[in-house]
């Protein structure tokens, strides 16, 4: 019956999400017949150093979703950010049920409640390249950076944006 | 060092605990303590006789969630009243419009109505199916995805029922509800603390004319743990217990007031007829076995003694396993009741302890002696020493 739930759970959200999608945001499975593994596409916010690049993410889902979160991976790499680790895993807070906490969250920050969806994911990233969280770093180099060397911070990610879109 | 941090990683804290025990014995939560801190194995002890049986949670972060849904449906089940489960499916499913109330999209939470609905089914086919036992619905709650969908569906009541009734729950509060309520509540494998447990009795099972109390087995003072009743406005009817350790939940189940135990007695001896003859050399007597089917008239009774050979011996540590274990068989609604076509005569529960210290069999002996089975008793019958030499009246002896 779980893995039932899954599916028709996450086959709603399509839904939705493809009749109704949030500003700067595609979401949905690569191939109908497998509704556990999505691909994403998120704009890089405006007024921020990722604005005009587009950012590719893998999403997989466990036959528990969503009793539990999905995991979310950027895929290509140039995602230069305190709270994306190196291979492009996402780290954020609501991808991480409460016993299971790698970076050492502040009890108040939001976890994994079943009726957080792809969609409250999605837009937490966004807003997330917007303003890192300082306080659980998966990328310790660009944390150091975006603290101590904004500018220089600012312009690796600008670079790495321009790279991105192969110009 | 290196052997302490391979331990260290190797280790995968309850993973084959089930999510939801069968009952056991409270005397073991004393046993565990035994060693460790006499201060809570004393207290344990003390509850094991008034609450002889619990029934564990696994302790994922759900254990009081889990306790008090698992409780909700256990009691439903024991009441057996299909009338009143319907009625109780149908709430709980319009419940869900406090979560529309709240902004919750339906098709985020449909699913988990949908789980508990499911439990319901489960319920009223056990009960439609005469079952015995809460098995079915111990299995249905160790099905992981399941299980935690109805705890989904809880936890989301629960959050709706606090936003929309700040009043009653903000001053208790250390954080804005509203935080709490995404943070402690809704969050899955998040511990039930008291202020959501409160919330969750409240909200999912007031209305349905159950009590819950919590009994907090801590160093406060005295040994007898005084249950903290959620629902005190509610006279005592059914009630589901809880038992909290530090923070852990499980169930707790009171010992059976109810429940008779000589027609168990009298059961042994009507369908076995393996009593082992007794003193026949010197008595040449022979026991009627119509005697046997007599309610509450045992082989010790017609003797007025407890013979070294009686059979009572061997029956005596049955009759008192029955009595111990007879909460497992229905907490509320003994079944053995209404199995047994003997009728029930109260006695006191020393009774298969001491069964030849007790008048009352006699006392039952003389008004049926009009019948047309005769027996007259000599009183020499209730002196211990000649008991072998001269027990019965010569009627008897036909």
């Amino acid at each position: 019956m779980g893995s039932s739930i899954a599916q028709k759970r996450l086959f709603h959200e399509y839904k939705n999400l493809s009749t109704n999608p949030p500003e700067g945001i595609t979401a949905g499975p690569v191939s109908e017949d497998d509704m556990f593994y999505w691909e994403a596409l998120i704009q890089g916010p405006e007024g921020t150093p990722f604005e005009g690049g587009v950012f590719a993410a893998e999403l997989k889902f466990s036959k528990d979703y969503p009793l539990s979160p999905p995991t979310m991976k950027f895929v290509g790499g140039g995602v230069w950010h305190p709270n994306v680790y190196p291979n492009g895993t996402v780290c954020i807070s609501i991808l991480h049920p409460p016993g299971d906490d790698p970076n050492h969250y502040e009890h108040a920050s939001e976890r994994w409640s079943p009726i957080q969806s792809v969609e409250k994911i999605l837009i937490s990233v966004m807003s997330m390249l917007a303003e890192p969280n300082d306080e659980s770093p998966a990328n310790v180099e660009a944390a150091k950076m975006w603290r101590e060397r904004r500018a220089e911070y600012e312009q690796k990610v600008r670079d790495e944006v321009r790279k991105g879109l192969g110009l | 060092m290196e052997r302490f941090k391979n331990l260290s990683n190797d280790f995968e804290p309850n993973l084959h605990d089930p999510l939801v025990s069968t009952k056991q014995l409270t005397h073991r939560i004393a046993l565990d303590y035994a060693t460790e801190d006499p201060t809570l194995a004393t207290k344990a002890s003390v509850l094991a006789v008034t609450h002889p049986m619990n029934r564990t949670m696994k302790g994922d972060g759900n254990c009081g969630w889990r306790a008090v849904a698992f409780g909700y449906f256990e009691t439903l089940f024991a009441r057996r009243d299909p009338t009143h489960l319907q009625r109780e499916l149908a709430r709980i499913k319009s419940l869900s419009l406090l979560l529309d109330q709240v902004g919750q999209p339906e098709h985020l939470y449909k699913f988990f109505v949908e789980a508990t609905a499911d439990i319901f089914d489960r319920t009223f086919a056990a009960i439609q199916n005469g079952e015995q036992d809460e098995a079915f619905l111990v299995n249905a709650f160790n099905e992981e995805y399941n299980s935690n969908a109805v705890l989904a569906y809880f936890r989301l009541l629960t959050s709706a029922w606090m936003k929309l009734n700040p009043h009653s729950y903000h001053s208790f509060l250390s954080w804005p509800l509203e935080q709490y309520c995404v943070t402690h509540i809704e969050t899955v494998q998040t511990e039930i603390d008291e202020v959501g447990l409160q919330a969750l009795v409240d909200v999912v099972i007031e209305e349905a004319g159950f009590g819950v109390e919590v009994f907090r087995l801590d160093r406060g003072e005295g040994d007898v743990l005084t249950p903290f009743h959620l629902s005190p406005s509610r006279p005592s009817g059914v009630t589901i217990s809880l038992l909290c350790r530090s923070g852990h939940y499980d169930l707790l189940y009171p010992a059976d007031r109810t429940i008779n135990i000589t027609p168990v007695v009298n059961y042994q001896y009507a369908m076995s007829f393996n009593y082992s003859p007794w003193d026949q050399s010197v008595l040449s007597l022979d026991i009627n076995s119509h005697l046997m089917f007599i309610p509450n008239l045992t082989a010790d009774s017609v003797l007025g003694v407890r013979s070294p050979m009686s059979p009572m011996a061997s029956v005596s540590p049955a009759a008192a396993s029955s009595f111990r274990a007879s909460p497992a068989q229905g907490t509320y609604q003994p079944p053995t009741q209404k199995h047994l076509p003997i009728p029930s005569i109260p006695i006191s529960p020393s009774m298969p302890a001491r069964p030849s210290a007790a008048p009352p069999p006699m006392t039952a002996l003389h008004g049926r002696s009009s019948g047309g089975l005769k027996i007259r008793l000599n009183p020499l019958v209730m002196k211990r020493n000649l008991s072998h030499s001269l027990p019965l009246s010569t009627s008897f002896n036909k």
